[in-house]
């Protein structure tokens, strides 16, 4: 799946932390190297992100403060007036290359928090305070896929069935949902998988399970009860893009049970413009960043045509076997 | 491309002979030798002169040249592990500056046939373990407690590299050749421990960093397109979006011709507006 990491980082308050002991234990191998702040490494300047990406590092860390932040509008908020993420890790092991995290982040290297309790407690707050919070969980990260050694989804399961105000989505790409498999469905949690056209994940997103697995997971977990989303997020204008997406359409109103489904997000590619000016600095042999992209606002996307063309594409698509009100635009 | 930065001559000879390198003439005040693409420079102890001659010798290369430049600083180190043994050599992937406590962490990303790593201080005088040594600064034994390996020059060769040059790129080994008994190393022992890891290390600095390719969009198709467009009048936004055009069009297509206007319609440009138009449409022809 991903290379195991050859040096882990660890901010000094955290050394004798239980939960860091137990990921250093899950990588003997690694070189452990103290360090004061997480961001003493993570942030410095001139890191070449394709290049740490060949040997990611891994950093324990505390975060300080922050456990939520207002979700941005280039995700769909599925209209909930407290639409919040938090970041329990920062930077992925898949390796996609239409991801904004390479044009946010300086590092390649992957950034995990231990002290979940903190998170914890600070939504408690907002919940005691809001009485609703939906909350993204797996925003700048795969979360799901870090499970074998960062078992945090778990945890938040857990700390959600205690919580009937708070909704979580969990968004992945990963095939871990053994790893879950054994908690009994939380009404108020999403798990949400992206999926592409297998001939996209193979050429574009690096390192990630094939369709297979991933609609084997979706399947299991539809069968098990929970609320499941597909995010076909982004749509890519790649050559012969229509077939390529039409028989993803078909391939799931196949293998999936359209009433396990709760709902279908659909989107074109889209980016914020400085994300994809550091993006394309570095990856400078990925057709797609290149694409003769429509600016406005500070956001690139593919024309107002193409988009449209996308999505009536896609949704017509989709409807053959889902019903209409599953569909939904998550940006257009 | 590489370069290597010593402290001293002795440390550098073994790699000097190796190589064959020879002092170049140039206006600075450090000593740079070279053999073909690969340079060794001697700065003379301290850090502050460690930092000098980084810099000095990055003013001598161009941005595109530094950016290919494999950088090391070696030399010797004392320990104060006892378990660390006389000419061990490791790698360094934390540099402690003691005065000004400031951290750097040298990432480790290539292999090499030397597997040990550790972390280094650097303080600015020679320091001992021993009580009141002329020049030297003693450490009494917390401080002795978690000190791996010292030295004088480490974090003023990374600080200054790091302005210059690539992070990735950079990279600091030391070996033991103390362990802090307050005496200076006589010139032929480091020669002769040096020697002895330049031999597994010579070939590990020469060669070139693997993720400098030659990027043929650069090389190949961008000169024929500005041959091409020298005498029309393209804004740098207009070249800088060609490129990217450019681009798009040989990711798609490795080997197809790329598309390019009519030559001779350039005569009919007589306005920018027709620039615009003549522009547009060629990058329609590239986005296919
Ligand atoms: S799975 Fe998501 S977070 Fe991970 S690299 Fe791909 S797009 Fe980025």
């Amino acid at each position: 799946m991903f290379k195991a990491f050859s040096h882990i980082y660890i901010e000094e308050s955290i050394l004798d932390h239980f939960r860091t002991k137990e990921i250093l234990n899950r990588f003997p191998n690694a070189i452990p190297i103290s360090i004061r702040h997480y961001k003493d490494s993570f942030n410095r300047n001139s890191q070449n992100f394709r290049i740490q990406k060949e040997s990611p590092k891994l950093i324990l860390a505390e975060k300080k403060d922050q456990f939520l932040y207002k979700g941005s509008d280039f995700s769909p908020n599925f209209s909930h007036p407290h639409f919040y993420y938090n970041t329990l890790a920062l930077n992925c092991i898949y390796d996609c290359e239409y991801c904004y995290l390479q044009g946010m982040f300086p590092s390649a290297n992957l950034v995990l928090f231990v002290n979940w309790e903190d998170f914890f407690s600070a939504t408690k707050e907002f919940l005691d305070k809001n009485k609703s919070l939906y909350l993204a969980l797996s925003y700048d990260t795969d979360l799901l896929a870090l499970e074998s050694f960062f078992p945090a989804t778990k945890a938040w399961l857990e700390f959600a069935t205690n919580e009937p105000n708070l909704s979580l989505e969990i968004r992945t790409k990963s095939t871990n949902y053994g790893q879950i498999a054994k908690y009994s469905p939380n009404p108020n949690v999403i798990l949400a998988w992206t999926i592409s056209p297998q001939s996209i994940i193979e050429s574009i997103e690096h390192g990630t399970p094939s369709l297979q697995a991933r609609l084997k997971a979706i399947g299991q977990a539809i069968k098990d009860g929970w609320k499941v989303r597909i995010c076909i997020d982004p749509i890519l204008r790649v050559p012969e893009w229509q077939t390529h997406y039409q028989s993803l359409a078909d391939t799931l109103g196949k293998e999936l049970n359209m009433e396990g489904i709760l709902d279908i997000s659909i989107g074109g590619f889209r980016m914020n413009i400085d994300f994809l000016k550091r993006m394309t600095d570095v990856r400078k042999d990925s057709s797609i960043l290149f694409h003769d992209f429509e600016k406005k606002d500070k956001i690139v996307s593919y024309s107002k045509l193409e988009t449209e063309e996308i999505l009536n594409l896609m949704s017509g698509a989709l409807k053959k076997h889902f019903s209409p009100s599953q569909i939904k635009v998550s940006y257009s | 491309m590489s370069a290597l930065f010593f402290a001293v001559l002795s440390e550098a000879k073994p790699w000097l002979t190796k190589l064959e390198a020879k002092p170049i003439s140039h206006s600075g005040k450090f000593r740079i030798f070279q053999k073909d693409n690969h340079y060794i420079i001697i700065s003379g102890t301290g850090k502050l002169s460690m930092a000098l001659a980084v810099s000095e010798f990055a003013h001598t290369l161009s941005k595109p040249e530094r950016n290919q430049m494999k950088v090391w600083n070696l030399g010797i180190a004392g320990s104060g592990r006892s378990e660390h043994k006389l000419g061990d050599f490791f790698w360094i992937n934390k540099i402690s500056d003691v005065s000004s406590s400031k951290d750097f962490y040298p990432d480790r990303i290539l292999n090499s046939n030397f597997k040990k790593e550790t972390n280094l201080k650097t303080f600015d005088r020679p320091v001992t373990k021993e009580k009141q040594r002329d020049r030297f600064i003693s450490l009494n034994s917390e401080e002795l407690e978690n000190l791996n390996l010292v030295d004088m020059e480490g974090s003023g060769f990374f600080e200054a590299a790091s302005l210059y040059f690539p992070l990735e790129n950079i990279a600091v080994g030391k070996l033991v050749s103390d362990h802090l008994e307050g005496k200076f190393c006589q010139a032929e022992d480091v020669e002769t421990m040096m020697a002895k890891t330049m031999e597994g290390l010579f070939e590990e600095w020469t060669r070139p960093l693997p993720w400098v390719n030659a990027d043929s969009i650069e090389t190949v198709d961008w000169p024929l397109v500005e041959s091409f467009i020298q005498n029309l009048r393209l804004t740098e936004t207009m070249r800088h979006d060609l490129k990217k055009s450019v681009r798009f069009f040989r990711l798609r297509h490795p080997n197809s011709q790329l598309p390019f206007p009519e030559e001779s319609d350039k005569i009919n440009l007589k306005s920018k507006t027709d620039l615009k138009n003549y522009f547009d449409q060629w990058r329609e022809t590239l986005h296919v």
